[in-house]
């Protein structure tokens, strides 16, 4: 997940300084997903150095509180409107396929009993975490999320099914 | 609740001899919501229909709340079944010529309960699946996931403490899959209810605590939830998952 466009999504809402960010970015994650401060910070400094966001004067206290500048709105619905590159070797597991098959690995059965193992623990997690959010206001987007991760690893189970048929096992 | 002992079940055709089961051993807990999966021929549905006493094991046992139902001899299988097991087909099962009120009050007629009995109960059920205003419909005029709601208030009528359910979604498309999955589901939770449900679709398996993948004939994977620690990185692996 990119960090830089989550900080600029919730700067296209209102102003907000650094610690805010970071909570609110975990908030918008359900905190499922802790950040580390450094991370954010560092990445903030780079959006003002691009010129995407900017420091505001803050009359109330010494915190410096950032704004989104017209640069970055811009860049927050480019990024919304390109698709995303399919990068089939961003998985590992397919790439583990290539490099088995090329070595011959005699353990390819139970490489993919493992595997296909781990995708059903994790339709399960995704299982509860849909019950949890079920009952949670503000869930949509979360529940689409899940979703999505049902019928990705619904993919996996059954191109393993594929490959299982295919070597004989 | 469940325990299936060295069951095996092998079927004759023509010369040759097919093991559809062989050697399962399977103990399901009071209250879990089990999928059983597998590919075609994997022996789920068999293994069902053994379950609800459809079928007959060549050899091993099964035992329902500890009464062996194989045991047991025709009349008082039936009776068994009638009182402790709900049954939901892929194909819904309703009997045409009967509206849906009668299909559901169906097996508490069979057990001559009284008439104010049934007629709450019904309604409370009817209720329950959300079908309202629809009792005096016939299946004809009713939509798959509405027919599929029937068959679940009809199985839900003797308050069961076992539901069999063979491919209950294998109709519909995935919406109204979806709504009878989450009916079935909400049932399971404020119910209390134990359920095993035969699925190919994993998307449906999702609903349950545990899946259960059969291959040729004998238990391949067995998975249940872990709770502990259950959504830590979760978010980030989902969106890894969609990012890649």
């Amino acid at each position: 997940m990119s960090v830089k466009y989550g900080i600029l999504t919730i700067l296209s809402q209102s102003p907000k300084h650094r610690y805010d960010l970071k909570v609110t970015l975990e908030n918008m994650m359900y905190k499922q997903w802790t950040l580390n401060p450094g991370q954010v910070y560092s990445t903030i400094d780079r959006l003002v150095r691009d010129k995407l966001v900017e420091e505001v004067s803050n009359a109330e206290n010494d915190l410096k509180l950032y704004q989104i500048t017209k640069n970055g709105r811009e860049e927050v619905e480019r990024w919304l409107q390109n698709p995303i590159e399919v990068l089939l070797l961003h998985d590992e597991f397919f790439f583990k396929i290539l490099c088995a098959k090329r070595l011959n690995f005699d353990l390819l059965n139970k490489m993919i009993f493992q595997q296909k193992e781990a995708v059903i623990k994790k339709i399960l997690q995704l299982h509860y975490l849909r019950k949890e959010l079920e009952n949670t206001a503000e869930s949509e987007a979360m529940l689409y999320l899940i979703e999505g991760g049902l019928l990705h690893l619904e993919a996996d189970l059954k191109w393993m099914d594929m490959i299982s048929d295919l070597e004989g096992y | 609740m469940i325990n299936v002992r060295n069951l095996k079940k092998s079927y004759q055709i023509s010369d040759d001899r097919y093991q559809v089961l062989n050697d399962i051993n399977l103990d399901v807990s009071k209250g879990e919501f089990v999928s059983i999966m597998g590919p075609s021929g994997s022996g789920k549905s068999t293994l069902l229909n053994i379950l609800g006493g459809l079928d007959t094991p060549d050899s091993g046992e099964v035992l329902i709340n500890n009464i062996n139902i194989d045991s047991l001899n025709d009349k008082k299988k039936t009776l068994f079944r009638r009182e402790n097991i709900g049954f939901i087909f892929q194909n819904y099962q309703l009997l045409h010529n009967m509206t849906v009120e009668e299909n559901i009050s169906m097996p508490m007629h069979a057990d001559k309960i009284n008439k104010n009995i049934i007629e709450k109960q019904v309604k409370d059920i009817i209720d329950a699946v959300g079908l309202k205003g629809k009792e005096k419909n016939f299946p004809s005029q009713l939509s798959g996931g509405q027919q599929q709601r029937v068959s679940i208030a009809r199985a839900l009528i003797m308050n069961p403490v076992l539901i069999l359910a063979d491919e209950p979604t294998g109709n519909l498309d995935r919406k109204t899959g979806t709504e009878v999955l989450k009916l079935l589901s909400n049932l399971h939770r404020n119910n209390h209810l134990t359920i095993l449900m035969v699925t190919h679709d994993i998307y449906a398996a999702s609903y349950s605590d545990r899946i259960i993948l059969l291959k040729d004939g004998h238990v391949e994977m067995d998975v249940k939830h872990e709770k502990e620690g259950e959504n830590v990185d979760l978010i980030t692996n989902i969106l890894e998952k969609l990012n890649s």
